[in-house]
């Protein structure tokens, strides 16, 4: 597993990012899910909840709930029993179905990266476009971050100034996938208050 | 090519769990152990973790209770590995020979668990760290532990831990699919137990009388 940065692209349409990128070079390898359900609290001192799944993780289930930062942030990894246990939990947790959101597309491969383009939709209703670009060498974002920062450069120029939280750090620490989770759900959240 | 994930089936962490409970002195543990050992699959696995009992408290509905365990005196490469364990009431079966309850769990990692179950709203209600050991005898788990309680929570200090009791609890259980058989299962269980008398005698316990 890589070093994820997970964007929103606007005035554009995943068939054209596509296109973009296998003109230099990439390949389709697969498609893509992502999706994530709030769970919403029904009394005082309980936190709202996100729990998220990519296809990228089949076993596993991702759950965070947001703070001011994301070390501060309640969350955790899980196997797949844990969306069990959280229906156990809903006369505290309820799952809000109609906040759920979803993303589906294609994943292109281009020398050592993975690009996931995606189209979100909140129950049916498309909110925008989201692209994931991994870099697989390495799970160290300091180490990543260079070559990672040099593709977005070129092919999204517009989002590089747009850095997330996850990946701004200064110390070699290793990188997981409820990173990447993390990215996904923070664009949900701001996809979730746009008027559509 | 779009696949489709997430269609694990949920057997796999959703089971239905037939067990029954006994108690055994300190002193009477070698026969046990050599009864174990000689109708048991080969080999034991010790353990010693720390077990925390949470509940999700909500005004209008009964307390939802969940567990949370992991490995005593963790390294850094499992300090932060946890299994959740929901555990659910006995089924009401008065002709089952052993208890039988619904049981889910989950492996869980996080690097701030205190405050991920905190932010779900759970609380802890108590906590102990059981040490003992482990035996199978095909799909048959024999669990046998000595309880500490800790006298202040959050602290797990020799000083500050303090044996439940002389004995040593026993546990023997099978795990089943929720569409199987349980009064069968059940039965084959009790029938297992009967192996360990009169070293010990295995009992339906109904622990949630009051």
């Amino acid at each position: 597993m890589g070093v994820s940065w997970v964007l929103e692209l606007f005035d554009t349409s995943t068939v054209t990012i596509e296109t973009k990128l296998i003109v230099a070079g990439a390949e389709l390898v697969g498609g893509y899910t992502v999706d994530s359900t709030p769970y919403k609290p029904s009394e005082q001192g309980i936190s709202h909840f996100y729990l998220l799944h990519h296809s990228q993780f089949p076993q596993s289930a991702f759950s965070i709930a947001h703070q001011d930062t994301y070390k501060c942030s309640p969350r955790a990894s899980h196997d797949r029993g844990f969306d069990l246990i959280l229906h156990k939990l809903n006369v505290g947790l309820q799952a809000d179905t109609a906040g759920k959101f979803e993303v589906a597309g294609n994943e292109l491969k281009l020398q050592d990266f993975r690009i996931r383009i995606g189209l979100a939709t909140q129950n049916t209703i498309a909110k925008g476009v989201i692209v994931e670009v991994e870099y697989s060498p390495s799970s160290v974002v300091t180490q990543a971050m260079p070559v990672l920062t040099e593709f977005i450069e070129h092919f999204f120029p517009d989002s590089v100034e747009s850095k997330p939280e996850v990946l701004k750090k200064t110390a070699p620490e290793p990188y997981s996938a409820l990173e990447t989770l993390y990215q996904y759900s923070l664009l949900f959240s701001v996809m979730r208050k746009r008027a559509n | 090519m779009l696949f489709r994930f997430g269609e694990r089936k949920r057997d796999e962490f959703q089971k239905m769990e037939c067990i029954l409970f006994g108690s055994i002195m300190e002193k009477n543990l070698i026969h046990l152990e050599n009864r174990l050992a000689g109708i048991c699959d080969p080999g034991c696995t010790p353990f010693h973790e720390h077990e925390m009992s949470f509940s999700l408290k909500t005004s209008s509905t009964p307390d939802v209770t969940l567990r949370l365990r992991r490995k005593f005196n963790f390294d850094s490469a499992t300090s932060d590995k946890w299994r959740f364990r929901y555990i659910g009431r006995p089924e009401p079966d008065q002709d089952c020979p052993a208890v039988v309850r619904k049981v889910i769990h989950s492996v869980s990692q996080s690097k701030n668990m205190m405050e991920f179950v905190k932010a779900m709203g759970l609380r802890m209600d108590f906590e102990y760290v059981v040490k003992g050991k482990m035996w199978t005898c095909g799909a048959v788990k024999i669990v046998m532990s000595s309880v500490q309680k800790t006298k202040q929570p959050g602290r797990y200090d020799a000083d500050n831990l303090e044996k439940l009791s002389a004995s040593y609890l026993v546990e023997i259980s099978v795990t089943i699919e929720d569409t199987d058989d349980h009064l069968k299962a059940s039965k084959q269980l009790k029938l297992f137990s009967t192996q360990l008398s009169p070293i010990i005698e295995m009992e339906k316990v109904d622990y949630m009388a009051k």
